[in-house]
């Protein structure tokens, strides 16, 4: 099977490298950085490295909804599911390669943004007291871990809803991930995005919008409470491998039928 | 007896109008979307909202009309003074409106322009109050529930209903019928438009009359008659960018995917970068002295989004935004984006006939 | 090779296979319905693409549902095409015989050969989207081929390929068929799949009408009730002596054409003994065949039989 899934990957990649797949990317990288440019020197940029991550982390989210969520509708729409499925372990494969293209696709784009970000920035405007070079590597962290699983959970909305997948995936981070994930209870903690910051806050805690930093850890600290780092990444890669598995799961059993264009 | 020729005979009866052609293709589109459980839920979900609204309305008149015990309270703390004979029945005390709309902000408190409410109670006449607090309620309603459920709406059956006909070649099928493509094109854009209207429209009038319906009296027609007007022009300046806009990008690629990541990309980054410089501003919008640049700066800013930029101009027309000028830039975002729209569009489907 | 066992496949209220039990040794075998029949259902239970909802399907003695061993023994060539429109022919076909388990460069040259045996080495380096229907259907052949399957599997390999393409496909098959490899190939235009001298099974409304040789199925269709065109030097007395010794129900005759239709519920009998009483008063019959040979008729005679609304006789 692992011979399948570097044949999708290499294929995937072939794909991507045209050159308005590469276009695509190269604006969704350079849209966080144009923005801290030109809002910089305006005194409206209060806390640029919550802007940074929010915006990058935004580019992710926006390039494993291209990238994950129609794993499996694409090959219907594009009528090459039967060719592909046909293959022993051809399901597996389409999931698993697809899963990896996503996050190191998702990961790269929104990876490039946040450097470039930091190159542009003036380490005088940023509020944290770590130097860049830092904030570079925790925040590389949190995208990777975020491409990881986010990816992982768009993944299951495209198997088990294919064609609606996009919007589903837009549906869920409102309601979970924005929604839910402010809610101090243990419905929030179902939201990978509070894990996520609670692990940033714990690196760099001027992740709060607030220029006493300890004095915001300890009101998130009291509201949400904050595990040990082991914990919040266990929590991640649960949720990876638990929706990995169900996404196996689900194509593994599910019959899928290619679509008809039939309507209007 | 006579023979009748039963052989190929050519069509010899009416044939439909010229003008509403291109309503076929609509009606197609519109029952093909219906077909999907996905649209219906999402119909179905869209009128939800009105319950919470329209209990909001109701509580609203019901506190104009009889005073609870808490407002009463709260009237005479701030007032000083015995308040029930004062402001039972008609509310003639400016304390006891500001009292009214603090209330009803604190249970609107979750939305960021609730101090409109307060603004409402400033005004000394209780039907402007009224007219007030329901326009806000509508403006709210369509902004919030109505806006997220357009974003998905829009999401789920814009990206295919152009990228089918490229990738499938379908052009060369709608124009080998005596359609132009211009008809071809007024009936793609009537598809979504036909949903949101169901989504946007059509719940805010139910709004409007569930709101009169659960009034005290009819008069309260009198002080709100506009307000079906202003719902009108306030789906109009939501449906056309949206519709135009979202088509465009189906049109752009013969993978619905890309047309859809194109879709939520456009709002959600623009609305990102809007709220994360409007939300850390707030405060200094109020406190410091140079808050009123701030302001306008933000207000500037608000362009980026498309969802605050037609959130505006809804403002305006709902007449929450009394400053014309400052709408201005909005309008014609909405404006210019639409004509360059409906130009690309309209050149991206003319392409398999150009020569 | 592959049985059923009365295998139903239903979707949600649409049936798409009826109660369809057979057991096909290793050959060729036309699989002949009209659109809508049931044939692409009946392949994709065969590959795995579909669970039967009653009934069960064996495939080389496996179970298909997810059996990966199973897959590399088969080639299908669906009715459908892919659509990669920047990517070479080679390119898909490698990247499809790799994920067969092949090492990239082996993949790349069995895909290779495979392009050849269809005629498409002049093209593989090209981007699909440069491709003709019949370059897009070889090169969809070739990807079913490259890993030298031992049943190969294709739906409507014929669509879309000029008279020369079809000719050359025909050949191809002709091949494969010599070779004792197994084939099995669905089709709705009996010619296309006669010319390969199948087997035939005899789908319509998902149910399995008829199965054997062409021989057989004519022989069974012969003794239905039938349409019979005879050309002769005398038409009216033919004509005469049909209806005085055969069970007629209508009877056109063409003096000019030299050529009567005879419409009858018995026409095996009619069949086999009439030449003999025409030679008998001095007629000549130059001409004698079914005017019902389409396959829609065929079907339609079938399903009579089938509803038992005409007998078998004979």
């Amino acid at each position: 099977m692992l011979h399948s899934i570097i044949a999708i990957i290499e294929f995937e990649l072939f794909r991507i490298l045209t050159v308005q797949r590469l276009a695509v990317a190269l604006v969704m990288s350079v849209f966080p950085p144009l923005m801290i440019t030109i809002l910089s020197g305006t005194g409206v940029l209060l806390f640029p490295e919550f802007f940074i991550c929010i915006l990058c982390g935004m580019i992710c989210l926006l390039s494993l909804l291209l990238w994950a969520t129609p794993n499996v509708y694409s090959e219907l729409e594009g009528k090459s599911w039967t060719f592909v499925t046909s293959r022993p372990h051809g399901r597996l494969a389409i999931l698993f390669g697809k899963y990896l293209i996503a996050v190191a696709w998702s990961f790269l784009v929104s990876w490039i943004g946040m450097s470039l970000c930091l190159i542009v920035i003036d380490q005088e405007i940023l509020v944290s007291n770590l130097p860049k070079s830092e904030i570079w590597l925790y925040l590389s962290m949190i995208l990777l871990l975020a491409s990881t699983v986010y990816a992982a959970i768009f993944s299951f909305f495209g198997v088990i809803v294919q064609r609606r997948a996009m919007v589903v995936a837009v549906g869920y981070f409102m309601v979970v991930e924005i929604a839910a994930a402010l809610i101090p209870a243990v419905v929030g903690k179902v939201a990978m995005s509070y894990h996520l910051l609670c692990l940033l806050i714990q690196r760099v805690s001027w992740i709060l919008p607030d220029n006493d930093s300890s004095q915001g850890l300890r009101e998130f600290q009291i509201l949400y409470g904050i595990w040990p780092s082991w914990l919040h990444l266990l929590a991640i890669a649960t949720m990876t491998v638990t929706m990995l598995t169900l996404s196996a799961f689900v194509i593994r059993s599910r019959e899928y039928l290619t679509l008809e264009d039939s309507q209007v | 007896m006579p023979i009748h020729d039963v052989g190929y005979r050519p069509w010899s009866g009416p044939l439909t109008n010229n003008l509403t052609r291109w309503w076929t293709i609509t009606e197609a589109g519109v029952a093909s979307a219906f077909k999907s459980r996905w649209v219906r839920r999402a119909m179905l979900l869209s009128w939800l909202p009105i319950l919470n609204f329209g209990f909001a309305v109701f509580m609203f008149e019901k506190m104009m009309d009889q005073p609870t015990n808490e407002i009463l309270g709260e009237f005479s703390y701030q007032s000083g003074s015995d308040a029930f004979e004062e402001v039972a029945g008609e509310l003639k005390d400016e304390v006891a409106r500001q009292v009214i709309a603090q209330e009803l902000q604190e249970q609107f408190a979750f939305l960021p322009e609730s101090n409109a409410l307060v603004d409402a109670a400033a005004t000394n006449d209780n039907r402007v109050m009224r007219h007030q607090v329901w326009s806000y309620m509508l403006a709210m309603f369509l902004r919030y529930p109505q806006g997220v459920m357009t974003l998905l709406l829009v999401g789920l059956i814009v990206p295919p209903l152009i990228s089918r006909d490229v990738r499938s070649r379908a052009f060369l099928l709608y124009y080998s019928r005596p359609i132009t493509r211009m008809e071809y094109l007024m009936g793609k854009i009537a598809i979504p438009a036909s949903l949101l209207f169901l989504i946007t429209l059509v719940p805010a009038m139910g709004l409007y009359l569930f709101g009169l319906m659960l009034s005290p009296d009819l008069t309260v027609i009198f002080d709100t008659w506009d307000l079906p007007f202003r719902i009108v022009g306030a789906t109009a300046v939501c449906i056309i960018p949206v519709c135009l806009l979202s088509l465009l990008f189906s049109s752009l690629t013969e993978e619905s995917r890309f047309a859809g990541f194109a879709w939520f990309a456009v709002w959600g980054l623009g609305t990102v970068v809007w709220l994360m410089i409007y939300i850390p501003n707030q405060g200094q919008m109020m406190a410091n002295s140079n808050g009123q640049s701030v302001a306008d700066f933000t207000s500037n800013w608000s362009l980026v989004s498309l969802y605050s930029t037609i959130g505006r101009v809804q403002f305006w027309l709902f007449g929450l935004e009394k400053d014309f000028m400052s709408i201005v830039p909005s309008l014609a975002m909405l404006v210019v984006m639409s004509v360059v729209s409906f130009a690309w569009l309209y050149r991206r489907i003319s392409a398999p006939v150009r020569i | 090779m592959i049985s059923f066992e009365h295998t139903t496949k239903l979707y949600k209220t649409v049936i798409g296979v009826n109660d369809v039990s057979l057991d096909l040794q290793p050959g060729a075998y036309g699989l002949l319905g009209p659109n809508g029949s049931g044939k692409t259902t009946l392949i994709n239970l065969i590959l795995g693409q579909i669970r039967p909802t009653l009934g069960t399907v064996r495939v080389f003695g496996q179970n298909p549902w997810n059996c990966n061993e199973l897959l590399n023994r088969i080639g299908l060539c669906p009715a459908i095409q892919a659509n990669y429109p920047f990517i070479s022919g080679l390119k898909w076909v490698t990247f499809l015989t790799r994920l067969r388990g092949f090492r990239s460069s082996i993949a790349n040259e069995m895909a290779e050969k495979a392009l050849a045996i269809v005629g498409m080495t002049h093209a593989m380096n090209r981007p699909m989207s440069s491709y003709s229907l019949g370059m897009r259907q070889r090169t969809v052949l070739a990807q079913a081929i490259s890993h030298e399957p031992e049943l190969l599997i294709l739906d409507e390999p014929f669509n879309g390929l000029d008279p020369k393409g079809r000719i050359e496909m025909t050949a191809f098959l002709k091949e494969w068929v010599q070779k004792k490899r197994s084939l099995i190939l669905a089709s709705h235009i009996l010619h296309e799949v006669e010319a390969l001298r199948p087997s035939l099974l005899l789908i319509s409304g998902g149910r399995l009408l008829a199965s054997g040789s062409p021989e057989q199925v004519r022989s069974i269709l012969a003794s239905c009730p039938n349409s019979i065109r005879i050309r002769c030097d005398n038409p009216n007395r033919l004509a005469a002596l049909a209806t005085e010794y055969y069970s007629v129900n209508k009877i056109q005759i063409d003096a000019s054409a030299g050529t009567i239709d005879i419409e009858t519920l018995n026409p095996l009998e009619m069949l086999t003994g009439l030449p003999a009483r025409a030679r008998s008063a001095g007629i000549t019959i130059t001409e004698l065949r079914s005017t019902e040979e389409s396959l829609q008729a065929i079907f339609s005679t079938l399903m009579k039989i089938h509803r038992g609304e005409v007998r078998i006789t004979g």
